[in-house]
Parts: structure tokens; sequence; C-alpha cells
């Protein structure tokens, strides 16, 4: 297991947090709003903090100073380069998946 | 004024280990303050703390709190030696004033040996205000008298040794829950004055409680063995303050042989936990 798989139960969250930062820094409130508009789904604070965390702790993602209060988060080069790869396999599992649904 | 949304916010924070709450605690309880669904917020927060402190566990993180906890189990054996020691010094001055020509010596020995428990619950109430106002304990008011009960019972299931603390195990059982059970509402009511009022005050609500739950503990030992004993029904209702004191005659005398030192033992024991939780509840009102 590599990547954004070793996160368990944070994996989903996670990948959801570095596509929510891919386009600039935000902090948790707009990280939340916008899981939710992207999976029709707002994750818990505590699922979206553990997920956080342990994006943090890999150094995917960084904290900025705080401002108005509330502290920003943005992707590191590492974390962008992560999400990539996440992507792309994830694009090529998807590409097999609908060529083959199309086959059958 | 904090509303009931900010303290539950404050009580599913305080799950999490220390690390993560100083880190992230504060724009937790952002989000769960804005929160349009709270019951399923404070669920998921309450949920992800609880498996972040699980996966922080370490033997070394838990080492101190089992000790703590192990002593709190032992305590009411100790407390039984103390008895033991303190009536067995109250025994040998009798024998001592016996000899000695003195013609009140073991007349007396039933009200002796009753008031030797006053010296143990003095130690132990002086013992725990000098050393009970840290933390070392969490939640004392849940703890404290879960585990001494639990010692009670491990006391009374000792063999030969748990007679002393009543002839009948079921019936000690039945007075250790009864105890637990009056311990807890005591607690928590010696708690919510102590912030309230005034230290006196507090001490003797907490007195006058503690008697009744002595009293509550003691009737349900006689009203399960009283037949045995041979003792009428009504010799249960005020079963604690006669063999507490040795005074009352003839039932006292047959009380006192059924409970053993069961009232004793119960009695350093809601001095203990009063003392503690009071204590403490008493420190941080003052912080």
């Amino acid at each position: 297991m590599s990547g954004l798989s070793e996160l368990g139960r944070f994996s989903e969250p996670a990948l959801l947090i570095l596509v929510s930062l891919a386009d600039g820094a935000k902090h948790g409130y707009a990280i939340q709003d916008e899981i939710a508009a992207l999976t029709d789904e707002r994750p818990g604070p505590g699922t979206l903090y553990g997920a956080i965390r342990r994006l943090e702790e890999r150094e995917y993602i960084e904290s900025l100073p705080e401002q108005a209060r509330r502290k920003p988060y943005q992707l590191t080069d590492k974390g962008r380069a992560a999400l990539r790869a996440e992507l792309r396999r994830m694009q090529a599992v998807v590409h097999t998946g609908l060529r083959r649904l199309a086959v059958s | 004024m904090p509303t009931t949304r900010d303290r539950l916010v404050r009580a599913v924070l305080g799950l999490y280990p220390a690390h993560v709450r100083d880190r992230y605690g504060a724009e937790i309880a952002d989000l769960l303050s804005h929160s349009p669904k709270p019951a399923r917020d404070l669920a998921d927060v309450a949920w992800c703390a609880v498996a972040d402190r699980g996966a922080s566990v370490t033997v070394a993180a838990v080492r101190p709190h089992l000790i703590r906890l192990t002593g709190l189990i032992a305590a009411p054996f100790a407390f039984g030696v103390a008895l033991a020691a303190a009536a067995s010094v109250a025994l040998v001055l009798l024998g001592a004033l016996e000899g000695s020509g003195s013609a009140i010596g073991y007349r007396l020995a039933d009200v002796v040996i009753a008031a030797s428990v006053l010296p143990v619950v003095a130690a132990t109430v002086w013992l725990v205000r000098r050393t009970g106002r840290g933390e070392s304990v969490r939640a004392p008011l849940f703890v404290v008298p879960t585990t001494l009960a639990l010692g009670i019972i491990a006391v009374a299931s000792l063999p030969s040794v748990g007679q002393a603390v009543g002839e009948t195990w079921s019936a000690a059982v039945v007075a250790a829950l009864c105890w637990y059970g009056g311990v807890l509402g005591l607690a928590s009511g010696a708690v919510a004055v102590a912030r309230r009022a005034r230290g006196g005050f507090a001490w003797l609500v907490a007195a006058l409680g503690g008697f009744a739950v002595l009293e509550l503990a003691c009737t349900a030992y006689v009203l399960l063995v009283h037949r045995a004993y041979g003792l009428p029904r009504s010799s249960a209702f005020s079963a604690y303050p006669a063999v507490i004191t040795g005074f009352g005659g003839d039932p006292a005398g047959q009380l006192a042989d059924a409970l053993k030192g069961l009232p004793a033992l119960l009695t350093v024991c809601t001095a203990f936990t009063v003392t503690v939780v009071v204590t403490r509840a008493r420190h941080r009102h003052a912080r």
C-alpha cells in the first residue's frame, strides 16, 4: 500500500481534501463546503480534521498563518504529486471499467 | 454564559488526546458551532476522538492510571487492616485498664471497639485533604465509588478474611451495591453543594448524606439475614447507629455479630469518597 490508501478510512476524505485544495488554499469550513458540493455529503468535523491531521503528518498539506481566526491549508509539492498519482490511478480504473461496460 | 452546545462541544473535544486537541481543537469547535447537523457532527467528533485516543494509548501512558486504580481497589483492604489495628490497640488498652484494677474495662469493650473507627476516619480525611487536590484520578465522582465498591466486594470474597465484613457473602455484596448507588448520588450532591455553598455547609450535607447511605447499606444487609440471627425485621432500621456506636443493648450485640466490620469499613470508605470529591470540587471552584 502506498499514497492515500495507507490512510485507511481517512483515504477518501483525504483525497477530497486534496482535490479541494488543488486550486488554492482554504480553511476547514471552506473545505467542508466544497466537499459537500462535490459529493452531496458534508464530512463531519472529526472526519475532516482526522484526514487533515494525517495529510499534514505526511506533508501532503501545510497550514498557513491564521486569517480572520481561521487557519487555511495549502497543498505541498509532495501532496500535489500524490494527488496527481491518485487521480491517474483512478482515471485508469474508470477508463477500464467504462470500456468493459461498453463491451458487455 | 455557555450554552448546552458549548458544553457538549467542550466535552467531546476533551475526548481527544491533548496534542490533537491543542492543535485542531479550536478549528473543530468552530465547525461544530456552525454545524447544520450538530447531533451528527458531535457524534462524528466523539467517534474520531475516541479512535484517536485509542490509537495513542501506550503501556507507559496507561501504567500510572492502572497503578492508581489498583491502589483504589486495594484501599478497602488497607482500611480494614487499619481498623483491625485500631481495634486491637483499643482492646490492649482496655486489658491494661482491667489489669490495673479498674472496673470499667471490658464492660465498655463494644463501645471502645466501635470508637476505634474514629481515628481511622480522621486519618483518612486528613490524608485525603492533604493530598487529594491534584488531578491524579480522573472523574473521581465515578471512579472512586466504583473502585472502592469493587474493593469492598473483593475483601468480602476473600476466604476467611471476607467474613470480617459480614458472615453472609451475598448480603455483604448487596450491601456494597446499595452503598455504591447511595454514595454515587451523595458524591454528586456533595459536589453540587460544594460549588455553590460555603465549605462548612457542604461538609455538613456530606456528613448527613453519608449517614443516610451507611444506614441504607446496613439495613439492606440486616433485612437479608435477620431470620438467621433471630432478629426482628424492625431491627434492620437504625442498625447502623446501633452497631457503629456500640450502644443499644442486646439487639446491637446480635447486629454486630451479623454485620461484623462492615459498618466500620463502609464508614471509612464513605469518608474517603466524600472527602476526595468535595476537596477536589472546592479546589477547582477556588481556581
